[in-house]
């Protein structure tokens, strides 16, 4: 990402001399986490007003609601480190992908063996696949893990609830206990009951139906009888856990 | 109008549950505000002179590796010492399985991966579940 600003600011000598571990990112005054997927990022903090009035005319026209290219703030200076993890080199951030797909596993079946058996070759070609955009080289591996063997249903779904707010909520979501047809809007109304705390310290409203559930998975406003079994298994991200946004 | 067999008149259609089923029953509830941590050191890690202590569960990870470190008495150059912070992460685990990110809650943690009561955070001096 570095080396897309530095091409994209030549003139500019500060963008030149940057150091990589002083660059961060915002948009809107939301500080973007590194470790955190990019398209997660979008869902969390794009509002529809963001979208430009004009958009450039040689930029693809997008039809999706909500709008693109992204604008995004470049900051050189002043990494504030009270809020963000340090910048990454690639090797802390292989660690971190690798360390995440663990934890995931863990929530599928109780252990990681199943990753603590792939060979390093088969480690790297998850990570290489990831970083290089190459989904079957990626999936070729992380397909055995989030599908499992026929008919897997894992223990618990690697299921991670984030508001607009920067809060995030995991809590096991067992299949076996809710039933494997339970909806994203079931699911979501168990995580918000009303003993829950969402954001900050505010408790949500309590209520005994299923709630107005708006949540967005990679841009999409998925439909609230989705089952989270078939949005997990098509929808989940590279470290295999599935984010999701609620609006 | 139709007369029912009189089997379906025990067989009352149901209202669909609102949520189903009850949350109530489900241990949805919100962890404690404090909970326990339980450490345990891997290989030839130093041991503490007590291993389990009570964490606010609105912490970080990264909170635990501090005082894991605090407690040490670890400073920069030792192994346990800073790198940085998701180098350091590779010292200490939840359940000998995985090393969350510094910026996981503790209460995230607490609900997924807890054993008895207790969070167990393993640390050791070289990466051990790397």
């Amino acid at each position: 990402m570095l080396s897309w600003v530095r091409q994209a600011l030549p003139t500019s000598s500060l963008a030149a001399n940057a150091k990589p571990e002083a660059v961060w990112y915002s948009h809107n005054g939301h500080l973007l986490k590194w470790h955190y997927p990019i398209g997660l990022l979008y869902d969390m903090f794009t509002e529809s007003s963001d979208a430009p009035t004009m958009p450039p005319a040689d930029l693809p026209q997008l039809t999706g609601a909500l709008p693109l290219p992204w604008p995004i703030t470049v900051h050189l200076q002043s990494f504030p480190h009270d809020k963000l993890l340090p910048s990454p080199t690639s090797s802390t951030l292989q660690t971190l992908y690798m360390a995440q797909c663990k934890e995931a596993e863990f929530m599928r079946t109780g252990s990681t063996k199943k990753i603590m058996n792939l060979s390093k070759n088969d480690q790297s070609q998850l990570w290489q696949g990831f970083v290089e955009h190459t989904f079957e080289k990626y999936w070729r591996i992380g397909q055995p893990l989030v599908l499992g063997d026929d008919g897997f249903v894992p223990k618990h779904i690697p299921f991670r609830l984030y508001t607009r707010l920067g809060a995030v909520v995991q809590i096991p979501i067992s299949l076996s206990e809710l039933g494997e047809t339970t909806t994203i809007q079931e699911a979501v109304t168990y995580i918000i009951n009303p003993d829950r705390y969402l954001s900050g310290n505010a408790p949500v409203t309590g209520t005994s139906t299923p709630l107005d559930c708006r949540v967005l998975v990679h841009g999409i406003l998925v439909d609230p009888a989705t089952p989270l079994l078939w949005l997990y298994r098509h929808f989940s991200y590279p470290d295999t856990f599935l984010h999701a946004v609620l609006l | 109008m139709d007369q029912r067999p009189d089997s379906d008149e025990t067989a009352q259609p149901q209202p669909p549950p609102a949520i189903s089923p009850p949350t109530s029953q489900l241990g949805a509830k919100p962890p404690p505000a404090k909970v326990i941590i339980r450490f345990k050191a891997v290989g030839n890690a130093p041991i503490l002179k007590r291993n389990f202590f009570k964490i606010n569960s609105a912490l970080k990870f990264q909170a635990i590796i501090m005082f894991l470190r605090k407690e040490l008495s670890y400073k920069p150059s030792d192994p346990l010492g800073f790198i940085d912070a998701i180098t350091m992460t590779q010292f200490v685990y939840i359940s000998s399985a995985f090393s969350p990110a510094p910026d996981e809650t503790i209460e995230n943690l607490y609900r997924c991966f807890e054993t008895e009561g207790q969070l167990i955070v393993n640390y050791c001096t070289t990466a051990a579940w790397g």
